[in-house]
C-alpha cells in the first residue's frame, strides 16, 4: 500500500492540501494503521518543536553588537596567538613549524651541560698547565724572585 | 605580448567579457564570504549585518533568556571569524553558521543545566500532557521557557542534520522548497528526512518517559 502520510505529510501538517488531496489523505488513514500511527508522531513532534517558537519577538542586537564582537575578536588573537599564527598559515606550513619548535625545545632540555673539569680538560694543554702541589708552587714563587733579584742587580 | 587581431572575431564578446568565476559566485552573499576570508572586515561587518538577527532568532529560541542572547551572539561570531576561512560553500551558509549558532547554544545550556532545565521524568502526566500537546496557554510563561529549554535538549540528540532541517521548518518556517535548495536536495529527500527526523525526536521523547502519555 502507498503510505500517503510520508509523501505528503508536510503539507498536511501546514495545511497546504487542496480540498480533494485532503480528503483523500483521511481516507487513506482509516484504512491504514500504520500512516495513523506516523501521523500521531509526526503532530507529537511538532507539539515539542511548537515550544521553541516564542510568542514574544526576539531581541535585537543592541548598538554597540558590532564593536564587541570587534574586541571579543581582538582579545581571543591577542589571548592566542600560537593558535592565531597556526590558524593564519596552512595546515602544511603550521604542522612542521609546530614541529620544529618541538624538536628545538627537546633538544633544549635534553642537551647536557658541560662540567668545570670537562671545560679545563678541553682547553688546550698549552694554556691550561695548572700547579698541582705545594713545593711546586713554592718553586715557581722563588723562580719569579730570583728573577725580579738578577733584573735589580743587573740595574 | 603581441595580440593577434583575429582575437576578437575568434571569441564572442559574451565569453571574453564573463567572469572567471562560475555565475553562482558571483551573489552578494559569495562574495561577502570570501572578502571575509580573505580578512576584508568591511566584507566581515556586512555579513554579520545580513546574519546577526538570525542568530538573535535561533539563539532566544533555544536558550529564552534576553540577556544572554547577545553573548551568544557574540561568540558564534566571534567563531565564524576565526573559521569562516574553512568553509567551502558545499552548503549554504545560513546552515553554516545556524550549525555554528545551535552548537554555541548548547554549550550555553550545559552550563545552565543544573539549575535551569527541568528534567522530562520529572514532569506530572498532566504536564507531559501538555508538553506532548502544545497547550502553552495554560502554561505560566517561565514554566514556557523551561519545557522550549527541555524541547531544545530533546533536540540535542538528534542527528545534527536532522536537527538543523527541523528547526529551519519548525521554528523558521522555510518551506520544503526552500530547504530543497538550501541543502541541495531534491524535495521528496527533503520530505523524508523530515520525516525521519520527526520519528526520531518522538523516540528520544519516549524515552525520557513520555511514551505513556500520548496525546
Amino acid at each position: 500500500m502507498r503510505h500517503l502520510v510520508e509523501e505528503q505529510l508536510e503539507e498536511y501538517l501546514g495545511g497546504e492540501l487542496s480540498a480533494g488531496e485532503e480528503q483523500a489523505f483521511q481516507e487513506h488513514l482509516e484504512q491504514c494503521r500504520a500512516c495513523t500511527e506516523s501521523l500521531a508522531e509526526a503532530r507529537r513532534s511538532h507539539s515539542y518543536m511548537a515550544w521553541l517558537v516564542p510568542e514574544e519577538a526576539p531581541p535585537v542586537p543592541g548598538p554597540g553588537f558590532h564593536f564587541r564582537v570587534q574586541l571579543a575578536i581582538e582579545q581571543e588573537m591577542e589571548s592566542s596567538w600560537l593558535a592565531g599564527l597556526t590558524r593564519s598559515l596552512r595546515p602544511r606550513l603550521a604542522y612542521p613549524l609546530v614541529f620544529l619548535m618541538l624538536l628545538s625545545a627537546a633538544w633544549t632540555l635534553t642537551m647536557e651541560v658541560d662540567t668545570e673539569e670537562e671545560i679545563l680538560a678541553a682547553f688546550p694543554s698549552q694554556f691550561s698547565t695548572t700547579i698541582s702541589s705545594e713545593a711546586e708552587r713554592m718553586d715557581s714563587r722563588d723562580l719569579v724572585m730570583a728573577t725580579l733579584v738578577d733584573l735589580t742587580d743587573e740595574e | 605580448m603581441s595580440v593577434s587581431p583575429d582575437m576578437g572575431v575568434a571569441l564572442p564578446i559574451s565569453q571574453v567579457l564573463a567572469p572567471a568565476a562560475p555565475p553562482v559566485e558571483a551573489d552578494w552573499e559569495t562574495t561577502l564570504v570570501r572578502g571575509s576570508q580573505q580578512g576584508d572586515p568591511e566584507a566581515f561587518r556586512l555579513l554579520m549585518e545580513r546574519y546577526q538577527g538570525k542568530v538573535f532568532s535561533i539563539a532566544y529560541a533555544l536558550v529564552r533568556r534576553r540577556q544572554d542572547v547577545e553573548d551568544i551572539a557574540q561568540q558564534v561570531f566571534t567563531k565564524v571569524y576565526f573559521s569562516i576561512a574553512q568553509f567551502d560553500f558545499r552548503s549554504a551558509f545560513l546552515t553554516w553558521i545556524y550549525k555554528i549558532t545551535v552548537n554555541e547554544c548548547y554549550d550555553y545550556l550545559r552550563k545552565q543545566r543544573s539549575n535551569r532545565t527541568i528534567c522530562v521524568s520529572e514532569m506530572t502526566e498532566d504536564e507531559q500532557r501538555k508538553f506532548s500537546n502544545h497547550q502553552s496557554e495554560d502554561v505560566l510563561p517561565d514554566r514556557q521557557a523551561e519545557l522550549a529549554q527541555t524541547t531544545a535538549l530533546l533536540l540535542r540528540k538528534v542527528p545534527e542534520e536532522e536537527r538543523l532541517l527541523l528547526l529551519l521548518r519548525e521554528v523558521e518556517g522555510y518551506s520544503i522548497h526552500d530547504l530543497s535548495r538550501m541543502f541541495g536536495w531534491n524535495e521528496n529527500t527533503v520530505k523524508v528526512k523530515l520525516f525521519r527526523a520527526r520519528q526520531r525526536l518522538v523516540k528520544i521523547a519516549n524515552r525520557h518517559s513520555l511514551s505513556a502519555r500520548k496525546a
